[in-house]
């Protein structure tokens, strides 16, 4: 059924800390057309459905193809990239919003660097010893080569931070994500080397016993990786490091 | 004080075994004596008369149940105010179970407060209580028993999903389908836990029969009771 | 001489190679980037990486993959480079897998190799359909190290502005940069600059590019001074879904893994590439493909519905075996098409995807300006006239492992540093950029950067692409012109300092037309036919005339074109034929 137009409402927010309001909008209908579309409608020509004068509405894009997660935004209520959401199966006014775990920057723009920190902080990282020719790397079967690619697809993109409700003002959970990416590591044939680490990291501050098992964060990730696998998998290894680690302590 | 390191995780892992351990082990074997009762006010004394009558038992009662469970509130109510209570539209099912985990806490609470002072300290300390005779009393109150009832609902559903989240927890079920089967096993273990107890409660009916059917009539209502608590709850989240 | 530090300006994989490689050697890198790196354009990268490691008994060697990549694309690559790439690869593909690259495997568990265009051998490594993304993860994981360990310093969500040059003798001492999130000005002190920026596919509007890829910052470099090269080869690759917003690329991977493209012709599938390249089929290099496909809707008529599409059609092969390799791709076709190419015969038509030309660079991957160097797609050095596929992995990481150290080299062999340079010089410049922006906040007038840029992207994809004409060439040019005349006349309608996308698009709009005129230029005066470009009234490659490198250099009136000689020390230049058996 080919609409016209499109409506949008759209929660503004001028920059950090400032009050939020909604703006109502309408732009043309295309077929396939996305909401990053939408939006570059809106910039182009940045007044309200009721005629006022705005200023053009700012968010995050890259890739256009669902591969980076720079665009990920509330769309109708529910955390997606704003480039593959098409206008023609959602329903409308379709109403965006910044995600909500996260400091919004202006408009549907946040500011998503604590997810990279947690990076650096469970070293997300195969420990080589240099970039000098040192023959080739461990052989892998080709079976866990299937579930390193799955978790490896992970694009940072926040959704499973979004719908994670241990995730908020009141608790310091690092989230689905980045205990993904231990996995991800400690699957790799150098792992050990930095296994311990990682495990023991997860034990500290906000580490994998934040988790509280609603599993959300699998349901919502688009890219379907096996997020609640993976915690149970490092909860398996930080249970296994935990009871080692104390009976050999000193 | 010195940082104890990794504080939250082995709280937290002490949350789950106190939940797992001295939890389901005690709900088991208080339903299991309770359904003595099935075979008479005797043979339900008896039991509870073999119970109290454990070498160390006030060690065990406080130091086996009381402090963990203590804990277990304790870190609990800290639990449940660090989450979030928005159900999101793709994962309705698990969404609920945790929000119901954390929920159920408050009516468990309650329940179990007054269940221990009621019985366990007022009506259950000295020689020659008849704890039967007891708990005719307390069903015999129709208020209280749909509370009993509701109570023991909540436990074995808190007991139930607590096993089947503490597999994924400590690594046991990793993968959806063998989560899928520890669901079911623990919801099977809910069940019959909470069947054993609401069964039980037939053997503390007095025998004129009007009174136990409307006891039997209560407990009826109790999946009703149940459900409106859920959906004024769904009215409160959203 | 004070502590050094070296700039490297973007974050994708040319860039975080670059960094690795500085950081590797102990010198303290400051990284600058639109996205947060780990967002940057090289994760749409789809097929794969070639490298010629002969596993599968094929034969392969480097000297093969040197000689398709140097056929490929037209003689006009300078050979020496190429051949250190080709014989490098197979050590690359090494290193990536040490780094935990994902890498589809054999049942043994080693490397596998698919087969891409323009060769005839299986050498492209793959991880999935999405390898540019699994490459970038590895690498962004190896900078992240660094930045622990406080060798790198990001600067994520800053755009490059400007180079700041000595002005004794020219050289790089730094750059100046905008910061997003609150619209300031900065500048920083360099000894060695790299720019590792990626292409310009918004300059055509709509291409297989992201959102970022306005080739800006080359503009930037090409307008201080650098000079641009080969600007005129676009790649418009074959296969790509048509969209709203976007040329969504469905990989020639998909044509490696068995993928076959034809149209409907008197009732029958017509699979016209395997009738007319018996001996390469679906994987003849990407131009002709491109031009079969173009010819076969516009010329013939014979588009699907009468429109610009034809089918490429995965149905007949095997599912798990599609999942496994091609995932990524088929889960873009299913989201956007709406269809699952699994079942259906994918519909795809051309799509602007690569720039061959760039930066020009020596050997060592430096520009005109002593210090200032460019890597990756940004520059021109390994693809000639026509890039094959999965060999622009290759040469950025390749590019980076290069001009790190000859970076650290040229930085060790400084009498002075930036950082001994007087402060005003820095401050200058600063004040010159803030001053550009305050004039754009300024802007009244009645056009938008968006309007403007789609007419740009019009203009350029109708005229300067698969098939180009003098006349439409000159006609565009003088459009060109005009839009930068309209340019002046934008009206900005924010004043917010906070996150301004509208005053960063509106200049980076500017630069944009800039150096399309460099590409528009470029095809203008070239007059023969050779890789991607194509001029039906030059429809032959003329060595004798053309066998050399376009070179624009920036003026006041518009671009001025030299030109530079071909190296072809290695294999001489013989007639491109893939159509022969
Ligand atoms: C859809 C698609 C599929 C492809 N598939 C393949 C393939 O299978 N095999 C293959 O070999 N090649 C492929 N390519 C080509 C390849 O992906 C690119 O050429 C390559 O990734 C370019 O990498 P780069 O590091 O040069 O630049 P990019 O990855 O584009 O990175 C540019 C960086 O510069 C930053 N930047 C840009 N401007 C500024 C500025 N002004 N200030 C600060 N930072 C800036 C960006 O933020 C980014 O970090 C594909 C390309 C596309 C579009």
């Amino acid at each position: 059924m080919a609409q016209k137009t499109v409506q949008l409402r759209v929660k503004r927010q001028d920059g950090p800390g400032a009050r939020p309001r909604w703006e109502h909008f309408e732009v043309p209908h295309a077929p396939g057309k996305n909401v990053i579309s939408c939006l570059i409608d809106i910039a182009r020509k940045p007044v309200t459905l009721e005629g006022r004068e705005t200023t053009p509405v700012q968010w995050d894009c890259a890739c256009l193809e669902e591969v980076c997660g720079a665009c990920t935004m509330l769309v109708n209520g529910k955390p997606q990239q704003s480039c593959s959401s098409l206008v023609d199966n959602l329903e409308q006014p379709i109403e965006l919003a910044p995600l909500t775990k996260f400091p919004v920057v202006r408009d549907l723009v946040v500011d998503r660097q604590k997810m990279f920190k947690n990076l650096e902080r469970f070293r997300a990282w195969v420990p080589i010893d240099g970039t000098y020719p040192m023959g080739e790397g461990p052989l892998l079967s080709a079976e866990d080569q299937q579930v390193r690619y799955n978790r490896s697809r992970c694009m940072t993109c926040a959704c499973c931070m979004e719908v994670c409700p241990q995730i908020n003002g009141r608790s310091d959970f690092v989230g689905p994500a980045v205990i993904g990416q231990v996995e991800f590591f400690n699957l790799h044939p150098s792992g050990p080397e930095e296994m311990g680490k990682r495990l023991e990291e997860m034990m500290g501050t906000g580490g994998i016993h934040e988790c509280g098992n609603a599993q959300n964060c699998v349901a919502a990730c688009p890219k379907e990786i096996d997020l609640t696998d993976a915690i149970a998998e490092v909860g398996r290894q930080v249970t296994i490091f935990a009871v080692k680690k104390f009976l050999h302590s000193s | 004080m010195p940082e104890v390191p990794y504080k939250e995780f082995i709280l937290r892992r002490l949350h789950s075994l106190t939940g797992i351990v001295p939890m389901t082990v005690f709900l088991a074997e208080h339903f299991w004596t309770n359904s003595y009762a099935l075979q008479g006010a005797e043979r339900f004394n008896e039991a509870a008369d073999h119970i109290r009558g454990f070498p160390y038992i006030i060690l065990i009662e406080i130091f086996g149940l009381g402090l963990p469970f203590a804990f277990h509130i304790a870190y609990g109510i800290k639990i449940i105010y660090s989450g979030d209570y928005t159900i999101y539209a793709n994962n309705p099912a698990k969404n609920w179970m945790y929000v119901l985990q954390r929920v159920t806490a408050f009516p468990i609470l309650a329940f179990l407060v007054f269940h221990v002072i009621t019985i366990r300290i007022l009506h259950g300390i000295g020689d020659d209580v008849d704890l039967h005779a007891t708990m005719v009393d307390v069903f015999a109150n129709k208020f209280l028993l749909a509370f009993y009832v509701v109570g023991i609902v909540c436990t074995c559903f808190h007991c139930a999903n607590g096993i089947a989240t503490a597999a994924i927890t400590w690594g046991l079920t990793v993968g959806p389908t063998s989560q899928k089967v520890a669901g079911a096993v623990a919801a099977g273990v809910g069940l019959v836990l909470s069947g054993m107890a609401l069964w039980s409660i037939r053997g503390f009916m007095p025998e004129a029969a009007p009174e136990a059917a409307e006891a039997i009539e209560a407990m009826k209502a109790a999946p009703e009771t149940v459900l409106y608590l859920i959906e004024s709850l769904r009215g409160v989240i959203a | 001489m004070a502590k050094q530090r070296i700039i490297v300006v973007g974050g994708g994989l040319a860039g975080l190679m670059t960094t690795i490689k500085i950081a590797e050697m102990g010198v303290a890198v400051d990284l600058f980037s639109i996205v947060p790196v780990k967002r940057s354009h090289s994760v749409c990268a789809q097929g794969g990486i070639n490298a010629a490691k002969d596993q599968q008994g094929q034969g392969d060697h480097p000297d093969i993959h040197l000689d398709d990549t140097i056929y490929g694309g037209d003689f006009l690559a300078n050979q020496t480079p190429v051949k250190t790439m080709c014989d490098a690869a197979p050590q690359i593909i090494d290193l990536l897998s040490r780094m935990g690259v994902p890498f589809n495997r054999t049942p043994e568990g080693f490397l596998d190799f698919r087969r891409f265009g323009g060769t005839l051998h299986n050498r492209t490594a793959f991880a999935g359909a999405t390898t540019g993304q699994q490459l970038l993860y590895a690498l962004d994981e190896q900078v992240r190290r660094f930045e622990v360990a406080g060798l790198v310093t990001k600067y994520e969500s800053w755009e490059f502005l400007s180079l700041i040059r000595d002005e004794d003798d020219g050289r790089v001492i730094g750059i100046t940069a905008i910061c997003n999130p609150d619209m300031s000005i900065h500048h920083f002190a360099a000894d060695a600059v790299h720019i590792c920026t990626g292409g310009p596919g918004i300059i055509f509007g709509k291409s297989t590019n992201s959102y970022i890829n306005t080739g800006a910052a080359a503009s930037r470099c090409y307008q201080q001074g650098a000079a641009y090269a080969n600007g005129e080869f676009i790649q418009v690759h074959p296969t790509t879904i048509p969209g709203e917003d976007k040329l969504r690329l469905m990989s020639e991977s998909a044509r490696g893994e068995g993928g076959r493209v034809w149209v409907p012709k008197d009732g029958k599938p017509w699979y016209f590439l395997e009738e007319r390249y018996p001996k390469y089929g679906n994987l003849v290099p990407r131009d002709i493909a491109t031009r079969e496909i173009f010819s076969v809707c516009v010329e013939e008529g014979l588009g699907l519905d009468g429109k610009n599409q034809v089918y490429l059609d995965l149905s007949h092969l095997d599912e798990t075996f599609l999942n496994r390799r091609l995932g990524g791709i088929m889960e873009i076709y299913e989201k956007f098409a709406g269809d699952d190419p699994r079942k259906t015969p994918m519909r795809i038509f051309p799509g602007v995807h690569y720039s061959m030309g760039g930066m020009w660079v020596d050997f060592e991957q430096q520009t005109h300006i002593p210090g200032l160097f460019a890597v990756g797609e940004v520059e021109y050095q390994y693809h000639g006239a026509n890039r094959l596929g999965a060999n622009s992995l290759l040469s950025c990481i390749f590019g980076g492992m290069v001009a790190g150290p000859k970076s650290i080299e040229y930085i060790n062999g400084l009498k002075r540093s930036a950082d001994d340079v007087a402060p005003s010089a820095f401050a200058a410049e600063q004040n010159r950029q803030i001053e550009v922006f305050d004039d754009i906040y300024r802007m009244t007038g009645k056009e938008n950067p968006y309007d403007l840029g789609d007419e740009m992207g019009e203009w350029m994809t109708n005229n300067c692409t698969i098939v180009r004409h003098n006349d439409k060439l000159a006609a565009t040019d003088e459009k060109l012109v005009e839009l930068l005349e309209r340019w002046e006349n934008v009206g900005v309608n924010d004043a917010s300092r906070v996150y301004n996308q509208y005053v960063l698009r509106t200049r980076q709009l500017k630069d944009m037309l800039q150096l399309a005129r460099v590409i528009c230029l470029g095809a203008l005066r070239r007059d023969e036919s050779r890789g991607a470009h194509f001029k039906p009234d030059f429809p032959e490659r003329d060595d004798e005339n053309w066998l050399k490198t376009t070179m624009a250099r920036h003026t006041p009136e518009g671009p001025s074109l030299e030109y530079e000689v071909v190296d072809t020390s290695i294999i001489k230049p013989r007639p491109r034929v893939y159509s022969k058996s």
